[in-house]
């Protein structure tokens, strides 16, 4: 091998290395984090209750240190959660999950919702809750 | 010892501890305030003196008054009416030794009828509460009594139209101003703080003292008390009745209390089995079953008592001028529990930085516009906790919440009360129910 062909082969080998790991990777499952995310039409939502189902989810976290959630597992694949606090659009929740290429089998709905003054929503239109990568 | 006797104390007639002198009140006597014999004697620091009066007993329709004075002539440090029919007995402990001065007058002034009377001056044993320790003072009137979770004292003062907060260094400060006339105070299950005003209105005061209207429908709110569970219970005096809310401040209960008879239903506090006890001024009753069962009857005026984690009552007697201390069926244990106080009125028991409930008991003391301290190595026992106790953690309240089982119905009807009182437990209750444990987002630990 000359001097040449041996330069080549040195600057080949890493790509070589990324074609064979994404080979192994693409092929299957890819733990990871989704993100549950809420559309609301109010600016003053204090608490709700919700459900996400479809696939494993491994466990659930709020998205930032001014939500507070709890969660309850209800059967293998359906969690149920309460998270309290300045609930806004946006991210909510973050859902460690054995597949994130499974995130469209998701869905999630909301329960419930109470303003900041304890008051229980009567009409839950206008609220939707997206899973996404 | 006996004829005409100083007006001023500067010429103050000498008296010995354990004489007695007599005198007599003049009506037409050239003070505009009346006549006003005063009386000096040398007390020695450590000893606790008594000051007795003479006159309505002898058979005068008379109504004399007797006051002590510091060595200056003009601090006032106790004062005593009607602790014997309409005769006037105090007590006080002497902290400093040096001259003081018994002044003695009378209800009328200088407007009423000439009477002789007896003034005793007499060393008695104290109290194991004895000697007290000022906390606070230039207070106005300080009437209502509540401890905060850290500790710290909350002081209505009816004078003043505020409350003011006790640090336990001793700090004075404006809590919440423009609430007129406060009454009884108390802490809710949220951690806020509720006053009955005597403008008809219990407000609630935020942490950060920003009070706002809460209970409105109560003719003449007098005393408050929080039980364990968050409910509300206060006594009104517009139509004698002892009232029962949610935490939420909504009514759920009246309870007619003519037939305890006195001036109650009055002062109120929870009892060791979270049945509220009121007094008519005279005796102590307890509500059982929505009915009212009398504990005991005192000899003297009773005003806000507080329970000991024991069950015995420690019970302020302004008008004797004393704190006595009874079992939870009556019996008196200690009396005098306390001499030191003037005019007690209202008592509670201290709590530590981490809001547990210590043997430290407090009373606040209006006449002479101050905040004391018992002798804490004199009691005996920690106050029995007062307020709400949160029944559950909130993760045991989101399983509730979630689906799962622990919650019983009337957990669940609880939960409601704390919060939306919709008639089932929902999420905007489990948020109200964070929000009394501190436990939102945001909030202190």
């Amino acid at each position: 091998m000359n001097s040449s062909r041996w330069v080549l082969a040195i600057l080949a080998m890493p790509l070589l290395g990324v074609a064979c790991s994404n080979d192994v990777t693409g092929g299957g499952p890819q733990a990871g984090s989704l993100t549950l995310r809420l559309t609301t039409p109010h600016a003053d939502d204090g608490a709700m209750t919700f459900q996400v189902s479809g696939p494993a989810i491994d466990n659930a976290t709020a998205a930032n240190a001014s939500l507070r959630l709890f969660t309850r597992r209800e059967g293998g694949s359906t969690v149920v959660g309460a998270v309290v606090g300045a609930l806004a659009n946006g991210a909510l929740i973050t859902l460690r999950v054995p597949d994130v290429g499974a995130a469209a089998r998701y869905s999630a709905t909301v329960l419930e919702v109470a303003d900041r003054q304890d008051a229980l929503r009567t009409s839950l239109t206008g609220y939707a809750l997206t899973v996404t990568r | 010892m006996h004829g005409h006797r100083s007006d001023v104390p500067g010429s103050a007639t000498p008296i010995a501890i354990g004489d007695a002198g007599t005198g007599a009140l003049c009506a037409h006597d050239g003070n505009p305030a009346g006549d006003v014999d005063y009386w000096a004697f040398t007390g020695q620091a450590g000893t606790t003196i008594e000051l007795q009066v003479d006159a309505a007993k002898l058979g005068l329709l008379v109504d004399p008054f007797v006051a002590l004075f510091a060595s200056d002539g003009t601090t006032r440090l106790a004062f005593n009416d009607d602790a014997d029919g309409a005769d006037p007995r105090l007590q006080f402990s002497i902290v400093t030794t040096g001259t003081y001065y018994a002044a003695v007058t009378d209800a009328v002034g200088n407007n009423g009828n000439p009477f002789p009377y007896t003034l005793h001056v007499r060393s008695i044993v104290p109290g194991p509460g004895d000697p007290i320790t000022v906390r606070a003072e230039n207070l106005g009137f300080p009437l209502g009594l509540a401890v905060g979770s850290t500790g710290d004292l909350f002081v209505g003062d009816v004078a003043g139209n505020r409350v003011v907060r006790v640090s336990g260094q001793g700090a004075v400060t404006t809590f919440a101003a423009g609430i007129p006339q406060p009454l009884g105070l108390a802490f809710d299950a949220s951690g806020q703080l509720l006053v009955a005003s005597l403008d008809g209105t219990v407000y609630r005061v935020t942490s950060q003292g920003q009070a706002t209207r809460f209970i409105t429908d109560a003719g003449f709110p007098f005393w408050i008390a929080v039980a364990r569970d968050g409910r509300i219970w206060l006594t009104d005096v517009s139509d004698r009745s002892l009232r029962r809310y949610s935490a939420a401040g909504r009514l759920e209960a009246q309870f007619d209390g003519i037939a305890i008879g006195g001036s109650g239903p009055g002062p109120l506090a929870i009892g060791p089995s979270g049945e509220p006890y009121v007094s008519n001024f005279t005796e102590i009753w307890k509500l059982v079953d929505g009915q009212f069962h009398r504990v005991f009857t005192n000899g003297v005026l009773i005003w806000a008592f507080a329970f000991d984690v024991a069950g015995n009552i420690y019970v302020p007697a302004p008008t004797a001028g004393r704190i006595q201390l009874f079992d939870g069926t009556g019996t008196v244990l200690t009396d005098p529990f306390a001499v030191g106080p003037d005019a007690p009125q209202a008592v509670a028991f201290g709590r530590d930085a981490t809001g547990a409930t210590v043997a430290r008991l407090f009373a606040t003391d209006p006449q002479a516009g101050r905040v004391i301290e018992m002798n804490p190595a004199g009691v005996a026992h920690p106050g029995l906790p007062v307020g709400f106790t949160a029944p559950f953690t909130p993760e045991a309240a989101a399983a509730g919440l979630l689906g799962g089982d622990g919650l019983s119905v009337a957990d669940r009807q609880f939960l409601d009360g704390i919060g939306n009182h919709n008639g089932r437990f929902d999420v905007g209750d489990f948020q109200a129910y964070l929000r009394t444990l501190n436990g939102l987002p945001g909030s202190a630990p």
